[in-house]
């Protein structure tokens, strides 16, 4: 059973595959938190995975943003800002 | 022993630095160090954990002021923030982050506003025998083994090293750093040469590519980064626009003369590295493209050879033994040649296999375990992966428990569960068995 929206498991994807995780993708609770407890990430994984946002979706992450840690706080709330800022061309994008 | 003043500047330069885009002037400056300094509480040693780098000086300063020690710790997770707190009593957190977990001392919030004070501002002298940081490096059984810095040796490492790397043309040069000002290498770079050697300070920490090209942007000419492989390497594949940057300064590990080669074509600037430890601070430096040889800062001697290097300074007390397996040159020169055997140094954070080995056989339920080093091919930052033996544990399991002392950039990733380690009769385990098992599971 999973709770994950399909562009949840996609970002969740995304996150196992560019920071080699053993954990698939459809196991992340989606309301865990990515860094330190829950998924353990931490702040190389950071740059990566912003690394990867950035090619695959078109977006540049800065941590000036005031919303920072709440959009890196977990795996919705990081596929719901990632689902907002992609650049219009991509909404169909599968 | 005399003492050495706060702030070094030539006449003519009355800027500190640079906060939110607005510049500081010295006095500004002055004013928010004795005004922090009249509300600190009578403690010998502050926790400063201010992120914006512009209040972690001027608490950094109002300590100095008050004759107090400030702590940088080890790691900045809550586990390594507690255990520290714990180790000195009277210890306080001045912090900036209205979201700090309780470290069980008391806390001091920065303040929002300063108080005006009715008096002219002078500069003061610190005396140079007062210890104005401690920092850590990890010991086998995981306590952290405290190393005093006095004023007298960050005033001289500051100053040698700005004469080193920072030429007299390049005036009022302003200093972006991506490292925190808690780690010694941020402290003597981003906080000790905007003091001490006439660069200007710039308040922010940038992480991600993007904030450090706006962090840059944010200055005028002349810029100086301060970075790290691993920030260097994001920047180059995220393939942001710097402006122009007058050069380039990177540590906390090697970093490869290819990465430094991209790095100068692609930001048309050159790239300097430094060489230090936690122990003696900065010791030396190279131009990464021109020579693989580290030249010693002036006033420092290096003696021995192979694992068996000291170095020696005036300001140091006794000679300190490095960390690392070295060719000595004899000449003021000296080629790195690797890590002593049971170090491990990962994004600038430093621990020991022993230790790492210690953290993992302590977890109830693993019946024996131990850290490996997958091989690798370039400079990357490779994870270290664990093999482990503990039947009724699952990865997370083991991962909440190192978590709990660790940082996280030395949680083993993944973590292999095996039925035995190929211990020899002994009871030894080799570097070679070792990757007879990781060949045989990654096949």
């Amino acid at each position: 059973m999973t709770g994950l929206t399909e562009f949840e498991q996609e970002v969740g994807q995304l996150i196992v595959e560019s920071l080699n995780l053993t954990i698939a993708p459809k196991d992340i609770e989606p309301e865990n938190p990515l860094f330190n407890e829950g998924l353990g990430l931490d702040s190389i994984d950071a740059l990566e995975l912003s690394l990867a946002i950035s090619q695959k979706y078109g977006i540049t992450i800065r941590s000036d943003d005031k919303n920072i840690n709440q959009y890196f706080s977990s795996l919705r709330a990081l596929s719901e800002y990632v689902q907002g800022k992609k650049s219009p061309g991509e909404i169909n994008h599968k | 022993m005399k003492g050495h003043p706060l702030i070094h500047r030539q006449s003519g330069n009355s800027i500190l630095g640079w906060d939110d885009h607005k510049p500081i002037s010295i006095d500004r400056f002055l004013t928010d160090v004795y005004s922090l300094s009249r509300i600190l509480p009578d403690s010998p040693r502050i926790l400063n954990l201010c992120q914006n780098r512009y209040r972690f000086l001027v608490g950094f300063a109002a300590a100095l002021v008050k004759k107090q020690t400030s702590i940088l710790p080890p790691n900045k997770t809550l586990k390594g923030l507690q255990s520290i707190a714990s180790q000195f009593p009277e210890i306080y957190c001045l912090t900036d982050n209205k979201g700090q977990k309780s470290l069980g001392v008391p806390v001091l919030k920065y303040p929002s506003e300063v108080l005006p004070l009715g008096k002219s501002l002078e500069i003061p002298e610190i005396p140079a025998s007062q210890i104005a940081a401690i920092a850590f490096t990890s010991g086998s059984t995981g306590v952290p083994q405290p190393h005093f810095k006095s004023w007298d040796s960050m005033v001289r490492i500051a100053r040698s090293s700005g004469h080193r790397l920072i030429p007299g043309d390049l005036k009022k040069s302003s200093i972006i750093a991506t490292v925190p000002p808690q780690h010694m290498y941020g402290l003597e770079t981003s906080i000790m040469l905007p003091l001490q050697y006439n660069v200007a300070l710039h308040g922010g920490h940038p992480f991600f590519p993007e904030d450090i090209r706006a962090a840059l942007e944010s200055v005028p000419q002349n810029r100086i980064l301060v970075t790290t492989p691993i920030h260097l390497k994001a920047c180059i594949e995220n393939s942001v626009k710097f402006p122009e940057i007058s050069f380039i300064v990177s540590a906390t590990a090697p970093l490869s003369r290819e990465l430094a080669e991209t790095a100068e074509q692609l930001f048309d600037t050159e790239v300097f590295e430094i060489y230090g430890c936690t122990e003696a601070g900065s010791l030396a430096t190279r131009k990464t493209t021109k020579s693989t040889a580290w030249q010693l800062l002036d006033g420092i001697h290096l003696t021995g050879n192979d694992d068996q290097c000291y170095i020696d300074a005036a300001y140091l007390s006794q000679p300190v033994k490095l960390p690392d397996i070295i060719k000595n040159s004899q000449n003021g020169l000296f080629e790195l040649k690797g890590r002593s055997a049971d170090l491990i140094n990962i994004g600038g954070k430093r621990t020991s296999v022993g230790e790492l080995n210690h953290r993992l056989n302590e977890i109830k339920g693993v019946a024996d375990g131990v850290y490996f080093a997958p091989p690798q091919n370039d400079s990357d930052p490779k994870r270290l992966i664990a093999f482990v033996v503990a039947r009724d544990l699952q990865e997370k399991d083991i991962l909440e428990a190192l978590r709990q002392h660790l940082d996280p950039v030395f949680l083993p990733r993944p973590i292999y569960f095996v039925d035995r380690l190929p211990r020899s009769s002994s009871g030894k385990l080799t570097h070679e068995n070792l990757l007879g098992i990781f060949s045989q599971l990654t096949k």
